[in-house]
């Protein structure tokens, strides 16, 4: 018995060391994290979330972070900014944890403002972000990132950190070999270009209708049709007639007849735009975040990028896509230091460097600007900045609707596309 | 000297095991067992040797359709260590966390299986069945409350926290199979153990345990598998890759727009070795020293 | 109190000598020092989650997860009005039987294989645990590559040994919903058969040998020395392995998720992957639901097998 008291004992023993390791551990974390309170001189710790654009150690969005806190930390040495990174894949669920713990980060950068915003925990950006800050984000811009507070106003909360616009993308070596001359302009030059790609034994176009961005295509080919998410009234219209009826055309005219790759339902973006650059596929939606990648791949220079083909000529508003910051209100005393941050985060230089560095654009005008003259490929991007169409993203419905489209829209393309896009718009109202 | 005797005397007793060795077993039967079981091996590995093959593909010929690329690109494998990488701060949190599991596993689970399989108690089968439905829960689904806790114990970014969760979540099976083969050897050989002058935990020591070698090793090695390649909860509670064990900082080669294939595999490769070597040595060390000679 | 050890002793099969100076008080708190830190760590690491679980299943949460009060029921009720919830059932339903039973079966197989002496045993045994060792994530990744259409290593093979043409839509096998799941089955079997068989293995080793001299000596053949012999000797092996794989498999979420993401639309979808789609989705009131649901679930099954495989027979 006494044995058996000594074994026990040993086991409890170390277990109590365990539990005491763990919580000097945690005393010592818990001093670094800082729950400070009120007093300004004293040194406060701001955390910000954002997620990674790249896909390798070189291109790590970590780097471009830690480059600007590093700035900012020697200028304020009183300011600590912990960085939080996560994948774009695990980015909502890992705010969605915090929020449902009452631990938001201080700054969060992504999308999705609008649901947090109606629910009273962003700072507005006029109360964050300097008025000089404020004045030089792109209007058209900073005006998406109005949406109902907890008060029931309209006023800004997302803060627009990066913006990209989508265009059309032919291989043009595949375009001399089937002896196309002329980049398409209508949804009926695409069909008869990609039956002429598949005749040299390549998918004609890169449909990727799969969970990843869909949402982004089923966009792109519905505005092509006079349709959209929503209608002029401002109502959702996700399964209007005209959206039908482009689901309707896909499936007859590209998917059926084998033009795309198989199975579009299935596929995602990287994939295709990985064989995209690779010559297998020759036309495809792409964004300037593509350009990279085609300069790794096999077909080197030989693409051009045109104004997206609609059902009768080229979209006059191509797909605008913004990535928002928001400034989360949970910790009141972290106020002044987040505001000092978000206006030095948000200068020309590292808008440009971001910018450089994906191929995206910028968010502030002073950055477009000058990006325009310094990188020309960027430049139709960043001049179809203003006329582009944006995702209804101030919509709170917006997120739940965007990942219901991601999850079956591909199934409009090999089922009845009403039925789909139904299940869709019951998400987006909510019924 | 006769606890010793009368150990090793269970010990064969118990453990020599498969049918008689026939003397001289047909040649022809061996090959056939030979080659079998080196087709499942290499069906096994496959996918392992193509992960290895795809690190060294060059990004140009991602979409060739060749078995072996046309050229290696060997410097997947050593750029992962290099520059920017956290890869070595990623492999160390996954050593210390799944060491530390596997450790606080056995250290739990040992004394509960010995004595839920020796001791009929009240609540022992409460106990058991408790143990068993722990094993059941998605930890995806729990993610939310894990989080809550580590936070308020400030153990964010802590391996203590990857320690505790990896071994709650493992102790259920380790306590069920030692329960299941201390169960199975035979109370009598402790007691004999015990009348020869052992004490309990001398038997315990000397007898049962490495009797239920076989079962502390599947524990063993389950544990430590199971913490080396834990994801979610991991993910969860790391605020960032550079911070978190290999199977998140891996995840990081998955981008927005591309996918590094090349580094997502060679630092997977380079991640899965130390286990299978860990593996092999305790699998010699276990399975051969206690089944030499009494197998076919 | 020392009557319950008494008890538990008395079933031991043979007598044994008196225990000598027990203290009943001692032996009251005895189990507690024993098994107390196990239900220690599993109350924090495992049970207090839970109850989180459940809770959040009961409240209405706003889509980045914002509590916004009690709603009862709601969830539930909306889980069940889910038009893709029966097929999402049904094919958790496949995928647990058809997994775990041929997961075993070739299990068994696998181990009385590489439980034979031959050279080389070592190597092998050590490829044999390489999915195992591997994170069933990456093999899920590794396997969505080799099976891609036109240029994946399984299509190469099955190109040049004249079975499909790899760049045809038969050779898009995670595109289709019935081959993708196939191919989803194929790989969860393939990870889970390495700790099968190991577990096998360890199991034949506790097979005394002269149980196989008696049966030798019977005459019986080697086919039924291992039904009537080898396999009941196992059953304890095979019990703790198919519990095993019941729950890791009906719980088994990455394998899916990185090869088809559940998709097209949910048509690859068990509750598992399910109620992270939903959890994407914002529906986490939901998502925790289904996890609620999904414990249910995985307990009745769990506790079927148990009965019909009585596990309880010979601990009573």
């Amino acid at each position: 018995m006494k044995r058996l008291a000594t074994l026990a004992a040993t086991g409890l023993v170390a277990s109590l060391a365990l539990s005491a390791c763990s919580s000097s551990k945690s005393s010592a974390g818990g001093s670094s994290t800082g729950g400070n309170s009120g007093d300004s001189a004293k040194p406060v710790t701001i955390s910000l979330l954002a997620p990674s654009y790249g896909s390798s150690d070189k291109d790590d969005t970590k780097l471009y972070w830690q480059q600007i806190i590093n700035d900012f930390q020697a200028k304020n040495p009183n300011i600590k900014v912990d960085l939080q990174m996560a994948t774009w894949d695990n980015l909502a669920t890992k705010l969605t944890t915090a929020i449902q713990n009452n631990d938001a980060p201080d700054l969060f950068e992504g999308g999705g403002y609008a649901d947090v915003a109606a629910q009273g925990l962003l700072y507005k950006a006029s109360d964050i972000v300097s008025a000089d800050t404020l004045k030089n984000l792109i209007p058209h811009v900073a005006e998406l990132g109005q949406t109902k507070g907890a008060d029931g106003q309209q006023a800004q909360y997302g803060i627009p950190f990066t913006t990209s616009t989508r265009a059309f993308f032919y291989n043009t070596d595949l375009f001399k070999q089937a002896g196309i001359t002329d980049a398409p302009k209508t949804w009926a030059d695409v069909a008869a270009d990609a039956a002429k790609i598949k005749a040299l034994g390549k998918t004609g176009f890169g449909l990727p209708l799969g969970s990843e961005e869909a949402q982004a295509e089923t966009y792109l080919w519905t505005l092509g049709n006079g349709g959209g998410y929503k209608d002029a009234s401002g109502k959702w219209a996700i399964n209007s007639p005209q959206n039908v009826e482009t689901f309707q055309w896909l499936t007859a005219n590209l998917v059926k007849p084998g033009l795309t790759e198989s199975d579009p339902a299935t596929k995602k973006r990287t994939d295709l735009w990985k064989d995209f650059a690779s010559g297998n596929i020759g036309m495809i939606n792409g964004s300037p975040a593509l350009i990279p990648i085609l300069k790794q791949g096999t077909i080197g220079d030989n693409w051009k990028s045109v104004a997206i083909p609609g059902k009768t000529g080229p979209l006059s508003s191509p797909l605008g896509v913004a990535d928002f910051i928001e400034a989360f209100n949970t910790k009141k005393d972290h106020k002044a230091a987040v505001s000092k941050f978000l206006d030095f985060a948000l200068q020309k230089q590292y808008q440009e460097q971001f910018d450089n560095e994906y191929m995206l654009l910028p968010a502030t005008q002073d950055a477009a600007t000058e990006l325009s003259t310094q990188t020309p490929s960027l430049k139709p991007f960043i001049d179809a900045l203003p006329s582009a169409a944006w995702y209804p993203s101030s919509d709170p419905q917006w997120d739940p609707t965007s990942q219901k489209i991601k999850d079956i829209v591909g199934k409009a393309v090999s089922s009845d596309p009403k039925g789909v896009l139904d299940q869709i718009q019951a998400v987006a109202t909510g019924s | 000297m006769t606890t010793l005797t009368t150990s090793s005397t269970g010990r064969r007793r118990v453990v020599d095991a498969g049918p008689p060795k026939p003397r001289g077993g047909l040649p022809g039967k061996k090959i056939a067992i030979m080659g079998a079981a080196y087709l499942i091996a290499l069906i096994f590995i496959t996918p392992y040797l193509e992960m290895f093959l795809t690190a060294l593909r060059p990004v140009k010929e991602g979409t060739d359709p060749t078995i072996i690329p046309k050229h290696f690109e060997w410097s997947n494998f050593t750029s992962v260590f290099s520059g920017t990488s956290s890869f070595g701060t990623n492999m160390r949190i996954t050593l210390e966390v799944a060491f530390g599991a596997t450790f606080l596993v056995l250290l739990v689970a040992l004394p509960a299986a010995y004595y839920t399989a020796r001791k009929k108690f009240r609540g022992r089968k409460a106990f058991l069945i408790l143990v068993l439905v722990t094993q059941m829960f998605q930890p995806t689904a729990m993610v939310i409350g894990i989080y809550g806790e580590m936070r308020d114990l400030g153990l964010i970014n802590s391996v203590w926290a990857l320690i505790m969760v990896d071994a709650g979540f493992n102790l259920a099976f380790a306590v069920w199979i030692l329960s299941a083969y201390f169960a199975a050897i035979p109370a009598e050989l402790e007691q004999a153990a015990m009348i020869d002058g052992a004490t309990r935990f001398g038997a315990f020591r000397r007898v049962t345990i490495p009797l239920a070698m076989p079962g502390i090793v599947t524990a063993l090695i389950f544990t430590f598998i199971a913490a080396w390649n834990e994801f979610i909860v991991a993910l969860t509670l790391t605020t960032s890759p550079d911070k978190a064990p290999l199977s998140v900082a891996v995840d990081n080669y998955i981008g927005q727009y591309t996918v590094d294939y090349g580094h997502l595999f060679a630092s997977t490769v380079i991640a899965t070795i130390p286990v299978i070597i860990l593996f092999g040595l305790i699998e010699r060390k276990v399975v051969d020293g206690l089944t030499a000679g009494s197998i076919k | 109190m020392t009557t319950h050890a008494e008890r538990g002793r008395s079933t031991r099969p043979r007598p044994r000598p008196r225990r000598r100076g027990s203290r009943p008080v001692l032996s009251g708190l005895a189990p507690l020092a024993w098994i107390g830190p196990a239900i220690a760590l599993i109350a924090f690491a495992v049970l207090w989650p839970v109850v989180k679980m459940a809770q959040s299943s009961t409240r209405h949460w706003s889509r980045y997860g914002v509590d916004l009060g009690s709603n009862g029921t709601d969830n539930y009720s909306k889980l069940f009005g889910e038009q893709d919830l029966s097929g999402v059932l049904m094919r958790t339903g496949i995928w647990v039987v058809v997994v775990v039973s041929v997961t075993m079966v070739v299990s068994l197989g696998v181990a009385q294989l590489f439980n034979q002496r031959f050279p080389g045993r070592t190597v092998a045994r050590w490829a044999l645990i390489a999915p195992w060792a591997a994170s069933v994530m990456m093999t899920a990744i590794i396997f969505k590559y080799m099976l891609y259409q036109g240029y994946g290593f399984i299509n190469i093979l099955l190109d040049d040994v004249g079975l499909v043409d790899r760049g045809s839509p038969t050779a898009d096998w995670l595109g289709h919903s019935t081959s993708g799941f196939i191919w989803e089955m194929a790989v969860a079997v393939f990870v889970s058969i390495p700790f099968t068989s190991y577990t096998v293995i360890a199991g034949l080793q506790t097979v005394p040998a002269e149980v196989y001299e008696a049966a030798k000596m019977d005459g019986a053949s080697k086919v039924r020395t291992y039904f009537s012999v080898t396999l009941p000797m196992l059953r304890p092996s095979l019990l703790v392995a198919a519990v095993i794989n019941v729950m890791n498999v009906f719980n088994s979420f990455p394998i899916i998720w990185e090869m088809t993401r559940g998709g097209p639309g949910y048509d690859t979808s068990t509750t598992t992957v399910f109620m992270w789609v939903l959890k994407k989705g914002g529906h986490i009131g939901e998502s925790a639901a289904l996890s609620v649901v999904n414990f249910l679930l995985v307990i009745v099954i769990v506790f079927a097998f148990l009965k019909v495989s009585k596990w309880n027979s010979e601990a009573d």
